[in-house]
């Protein structure tokens, strides 16, 4: 149950009460799809397309655990990115049809995230060049099997999530640690770690502006990334110091435009422990969802009230928008449609999700 | 190579006695801090503090003899660090306290060529501590502190010398003590991190249920057992024998790669004893309890048996076999914790959590 859900009450959530019986009826037919990487029942990885009714309706098997999915508005088919280090990523249809397997090339891993072309033509993935350090986009084409066709630079250690902004734009989220394969997943830079949010002009690889917190900040790891309505872009972190401290966890901010941080209370920024593990808006980009795994909620903002709401879920992750309707997975294998408890599935969902239309 | 110490495993395993769960996750954490982590921090700051007097008893008289107390003293450093580095959250975690007391590890060699550049320039700077807490993490802890007594040119410092290099060991040695210092008063703080684990409320900022404290204390367990596994030994152990990368070995300069994985582990296995953790679970979970026991028992015992340079113990096949057997121990060992115990008592340790994506 979301906390102060007065605003999303007006906006969708429970709305259904409001409708007449035949409108019910035929609402409760429509299924919503969302796919995610999961944890399969035999332990093993994938990926799955899961309905808000609490049927699995397909399903991917994956060599190993996958991150984020992302799905190409044109073909409509998604690509599951691997769990940093992996070196794979997979394309694949809305009935586990693999279309195609990705693999970075030698002295590259996937961090997890990436996303298509707003044409289909090409997939995105954010890559590290481990023995440098750099962080790379790499661009793969989708209409000749996904062949790795170019790079550049992500301007940044550890980018992380990524997403396309109109035609010409790529938003990256450097989340400035250092890793490498040799360590696992251990975190080798922390004491000079420099986070940063930068605008690459998609077409020729420049930077058009970068953007780093004040230096106080700089182990605030930024990490996850949502579009509002209004071309700018919300930021989600994660915190690597004390977890007493308290830090810039979501905030704004634009191509041209520097951080803006919302002026949230610190005891309402404490149910996500410091770590924000996704970030979603609505499609009015009214609302911000994020969640955390580690404070075992997801806090939605109201952008323009400031008005917040909590909801406690456990192993809470997984964040979309269904118009301005929430949906949360969870790492317990819980789906979470508006104000409704969660839907239990036997697969376990990773951290991110998107919602795949009929 | 030092002396292995002995821990209480079958005093331990009388611990692990039958009392359901939750309701005694605070006077777990109270053992846990008061009989573990803050002495812990003290015997840091005590044997840094001596290593500082061992530093200035060799400036003041190079001799073979100081030379080898001073790197026996670290030793004892080493050991006091190894019981206490797998609290990696609360004060540790603040100001960089964690990278100044050990910056490891360093892809890059950063460090190294820090400490080089430092005793090679004279750099008078890194002899005060007030300047020295100002500089790289890397000229500050015990990895710059192992190669001032034990890389190259170290011997130098048994003869009559102009003591540079010595008094820049013995300023890092006291900024590890003050360090040390810093993170016992904080734990020793009643109304600080100590308090929040002990009683956790919902309105505390970091612990605000038992569960996020169980959750924290078990993740100590299970991250560390990693930790040792991605940054000790499989880096180490490469393929084989033949491509073994001893240098890549923590504390590889003063032979002390072994000592402190087998210091860290029974680390482990003391703060799981004194917490009396194996206390919350039920009687039909004493196997998992045992299962660690065990486990741990193995790591101590094969561990103890590689009495030999890292460099040495890696060239030797069998060695290398005891080794990669080490690794694997340590798998199942973040098993126990991160799957069998967290499962018994109900912490989600994270299929999704706490992964850092």
């Amino acid at each position: 149950m979301w906390t102060r859900r007065a605003f999303l009450q007006a906006a969708g959530v429970g709305f259904a009460a409001s409708l007449m019986p035949r409108q019910a009826a035929a609402l409760a037919n429509a299924e919503l799809v969302v796919a995610s990487a999961c944890r399969m029942p035999d332990g093993t990885f994938g990926a799955a397309l899961a309905s808000e009714r609490g049927a699995v309706i397909a399903t991917l098997k994956l060599p190993a655990r996958g991150h984020d999915v992302v799905r190409c508005p044109v073909t409509g088919r998604l690509a599951v990115f691997a769990w940093r280090p992996g070196t794979f990523a997979m394309v694949f249809d809305t009935r586990g049809n693999a279309v195609a397997t990705l693999t970075s090339p030698a002295g590259r891993h996937f961090f997890g995230h990436g996303s298509f072309s707003p044409d289909g033509r090409l997939l995105y993935a954010t890559e590290n060049d481990f023995e440098t350090a750099d962080g790379k986009i790499a661009i793969y084409d989708a209409t000749s099997g996904f062949a790795r066709i170019g790079e550049f630079n992500s301007y940044g250690i550890d980018p992380h999530e990524m997403m396309l902004m109109g035609e010409n734009l790529i938003c990256v989220a450097n989340g400035g640690i250092e890793t490498h394969p040799d360590y696992g997943r251990e975190k080798l830079n922390l004491a000079t770690m420099r986070p940063n949010v930068a605008f690459i002009d998609r077409h020729t690889g420049d930077l058009l502006s970068l953007h780093e917190l004040p230096q106080r900040f700089h182990q605030v790891s930024l990490r996850h990334l949502a579009p509002d309505a209004t071309g700018r872009v919300w930021v989600g972190a994660q915190y690597e110091g004390p977890a007493a401290d308290d830090v810039p966890l979501l905030m704004r901010l634009g191509p041209d435009e520097d951080f803006f941080i919302p002026d949230v209370a610190p005891t309402t920024l404490h149910a996500l422990g410091n770590y924000v593990g996704s970030v979603a808006s609505s499609a009015d980009g009214e609302l911000i969802m994020a969640a955390s795994p580690v404070g075992n909620s997801a806090l939605i903002l109201d952008t323009a009230s400031g008005e917040t709401a909590i909801r406690h879920l456990k192993n809470v992750c997984g964040t979309e928008f269904d118009g301005r309707r929430p949906i949360l997975s969870t790492g317990n294998g819980g789906l979470a449609f508006g104000d409704a408890p969660p839907e239990r599935f036997e697969t376990l969902f990773d951290h991110h999700l998107v919602v795949v239309p009929g | 190579m030092k002396k292995l110490c002995s821990i209480p495993l079958l005093a331990a395993l009388v611990v692990l006695v039958a009392v359901p769960a939750q309701a005694d996750v605070p006077e777990v954490m109270a053992k846990a801090i008061t009989d573990y982590i803050v002495p812990g921090y003290a015997l840091l700051e005590t044997e840094a503090g001596a290593l500082g007097a061992r530093m200035d008893a060799l400036c003041a008289g190079p001799s073979p003899a100081n030379l080898e107390t001073a790197r026996d003293q670290f030793a004892d450093l080493v050991r006091a660090w190894a019981r206490i580095d797998m609290i990696r959250f609360g004060p540790v975690s603040a100001e960089n306290r964690l990278e100044r007391v050990l910056f490891w590890p360093d892809r890059r060699s950063l460090a190294l060529k820090q400490v080089q550049a430092a005793l090679i320039e004279r750099d008078e700077t890194v002899l005060s501590l007030e300047t020295l807490e100002g500089k790289s993490v890397g000229l500050q802890g015990l990895g710059s502190l192992e190669y001032v007594l034990f890389g190259t040119g170290s011997d130098e410092m048994a003869a009559q010398n102009d003591g540079f290099r010595c008094r820049y060991g013995g300023t890092i040695a006291r900024n590890v003590a003050g360090i040390a210092d810093t993170l016992h008063a904080a734990w020793s703080d009643p109304q600080g991190i100590a308090h929040r684990l002990i009683a956790p409320r919902p309105d505390n900022p970091d612990y605000r249920s038992a569960d996020e404290v169980l959750r924290e204390f078990l993740g100590l367990f299970s991250h560390g057992f990693e930790r040792m596994r991605v940054q000790e030994l499989t880096p180490v152990l490469a393929d084989g024998p033949g491509s073994a990368r001893s240098k890549s070995a923590l504390f590889w300069r003063s032979g002390l790669s072994m000592d402190m994985l087998v210091w860290e582990a029974q680390g482990m296995g003391e703060l799981l004893a004194v917490s009396g953790l194996g206390a919350l679970l039920g009687e039909n979970q004493r196997w998992i309890g045992d299962s660690f026991w065990f486990e741990l028992a193995n790591f101590v015992a094969t561990g103890a048996r590689l009495d030999a340079p890292i460099d040495q113990v890696l060239t030797d096949p069998d060695g290398w076999d005891k080794v990669s057997y080490l690794s694997i121990l340590t798998s199942s060992l973040e098993q126990i914790f991160g799957a069998q115990i967290a499962g018994s008592l109900g912490v989600d340790l994270g299929f999704s959590a706490l992964d850092g994506d």
